[in-house]
């Protein structure tokens, strides 16, 4: 059987450019003095961000990822993504990627709902016919209404990720990476999202999902990672691994 | 390292129904609920065109009818390698929200921009030869406009792609590149003729890369072969160009998402 998602001792090195180092000059200054005078200009400052990170996940597999804050949760799931390379290591992806790390990011604020979900379709590599046929399908669900028909300027958070997320899940659930996403919707959307994620375990590939909320992750999820400081402090299944204790079963 | 980048560049192409749908529609998007609508998009064109032909017409001697379709077809063909300084070094910028969620093709938003420098610059064509019929001046365009059109949309690649790049990196370059493109305006022979140069100040034409490839398109387009010089300058930009886009792009693809 082959794997969905392997990462094979991941290693994540982000580096983060300060102002002075984006400066071009301080850079030619740099090279002119030799490097003595302006050593700032290159701070770059290096950050570890995930090391040692192992594992694989089969077709039909549900992995929910946990961790403190800056734990390293939204960097793993951009690497499995592709939009972050891994310094070191490996990670291997079989299917197509449908990532909704931020959710509000990605829409043109100008075009109207109808319209971004014919852009959003077009960018997961549908025709327009193909989007066409699953528009009212989205628009349902998403419960805009006639919003649907307004720039999404006029939106507010919540009700733009009601529509990335019907826009996701309809037209292409087959890997589908979802961070956090539950914290903008309202009850009756988390709701109904729910549900429309464990209709997704049927249809979908795969899934990862990260979260904080322990319920949703048992209630969703069969494997389990567990990040503590970028590296990995848990995987397996769901089951061994002892919430309250924080600490396997 | 090389074979991402031959991916990138497969998987970018393989998107072309994408963006060329994405570009036609943000340039016509600017212009909703507007009365002329897209014609807009050729109107400063026409302005500088227009003010440029009266004033160097009457420094020149040259009759308006000859000078305004020679400073239009400039202009014109001057925008399709700014698109370098001015458009490509906002490219990824512009683009950050989605590069941070989504894992496009780098070259995508390269072939975006292209193709949106190519959506005004048929609008401008329409544009010129309603100016030319109006003015008698129509001549049929010389063929080889057709190879010198692949070579600029080749160059506008590989060095557009650098300068998103670079401008991505270094902060400064965001607001350099579109000043640069100002001063190289003045000084390629858009508005004026490249013989009126001579002494050390021939240089600014023979040694002009902007020139070349203004040239291969606009002598053509005006009805006549390009001068050898003009092909030999766009060969050698393209050649460098895909020298140095090999190396870079390898190098600083898996940085870009860190830099934005």
């Amino acid at each position: 059987m082959t794997n969905l998602i392997e990462l094979q001792s991941v290693e994540l090195v982000y580096p983060i450019y300060s102002v002075k180092a984006q400066s071009i000059r301080n850079v030619m200054a740099n090279f002119s003095v030799g490097g003595r005078l302006l050593r700032d200009g290159s701070d770059v400052i290096h950050v570890q961000a995930l090391s040692g990170i192992n594992f694989s996940m089969q077709e039909g597999d549900r992995l929910a990822i946990i961790g403190h804050n800056g734990s390293g949760k939204t960097t793993l799931l951009k690497v499995i993504a592709g939009i972050y390379e891994p310094t070191k290591g490996r990670a291997i992806t079989n299917g197509r990627i449908s990532s909704m790390i931020d959710i509000s990011l990605g829409l043109d604020a100008n075009l109207t709902g109808r319209e971004n979900i014919i852009v959003m379709g077009r960018m997961r590599g549908l025709t327009t016919k193909q989007i066409m046929a699953k528009m009212e399908e989205i628009i349902a669900f998403s419960e805009l209404g006639s919003f649907i028909e307004l720039p999404i300027k006029t939106f507010s958070s919540g009700m733009a990720s009601r529509l990335v997320f019907s826009v996701a899940t309809t037209l292409d659930p087959d890997i589908m990476l979802f961070d956090e996403w539950l914290s903008t919707g309202d009850a009756g959307f988390i709701q109904k999202a729910k549900a429309r994620m464990d209709d997704l375990v049927g249809r979908s590939r795969g899934l990862v999902l990260a979260t904080h909320s322990h319920d949703l992750a048992q209630a969703v999820c069969n494997k389990l990672l567990v990040l503590d400081g970028g590296s990995q402090k848990y995987f397996g299944s769901i089951t061994g691994w002892d919430f309250d204790k924080r600490a396997p079963a | 390292m090389l074979s991402k980048s031959v991916l990138d560049l497969k998987r970018g192409l393989s998107l072309y129904h994408v963006w060329l749908y994405q570009a036609y529609h943000e340039v016509s998007a600017k212009y909703k609920r507007t009365f002329l609508g897209s014609l807009w998009i050729s109107g400063a064109m026409v302005a500088t065109s227009l003010a440029l032909a009266i004033v160097m017409g009457g420094i020149m001697q040259v009759d308006l009818a000859k000078m305004l379709p020679y400073t239009m077809a400039g202009i014109i063909c001057f925008a399709l390698m700014g698109y370098v300084l001015t458009d490509a070094p906002e490219a990824f910028m512009q683009a950050a929200n989605i590069i941070k969620n989504h894992a496009y093709p780098y070259t995508y938003y390269t072939f975006e921009g292209i193709s949106r420098t190519f959506v005004v610059f048929i609008h401008n064509i329409v544009v010129f030869y309603i100016t030319v019929l109006i003015l008698r001046q129509f001549v049929v365009p010389h063929w080889q406009i057709v190879p010198a059109l692949v070579l600029v949309s080749g160059t506008m690649f590989f060095w557009g792609s650098m300068a998103s790049m670079a401008a991505a990196r270094f902060r400064d370059l965001r607001f350099l590149l579109p000043f640069m493109s100002q001063i190289i305006f003045f000084l390629t022979p858009v508005f004026w003729h490249a013989e009126s140069v001579s002494g050390w100040r021939s240089y600014i034409v023979h040694a002009n890369p902007f020139y070349g490839l203004l040239e291969i398109v606009r002598a053509p387009l005006l009805g006549n072969a390009a001068p050898f010089i003009a092909w030999q300058l766009s060969l050698v930009t393209l050649g460098v160009g895909i020298a140095l886009w090999t190396l870079f792009f390898s190098l600083n693809r898996g940085k870009i998402a860190f830099w934005i």
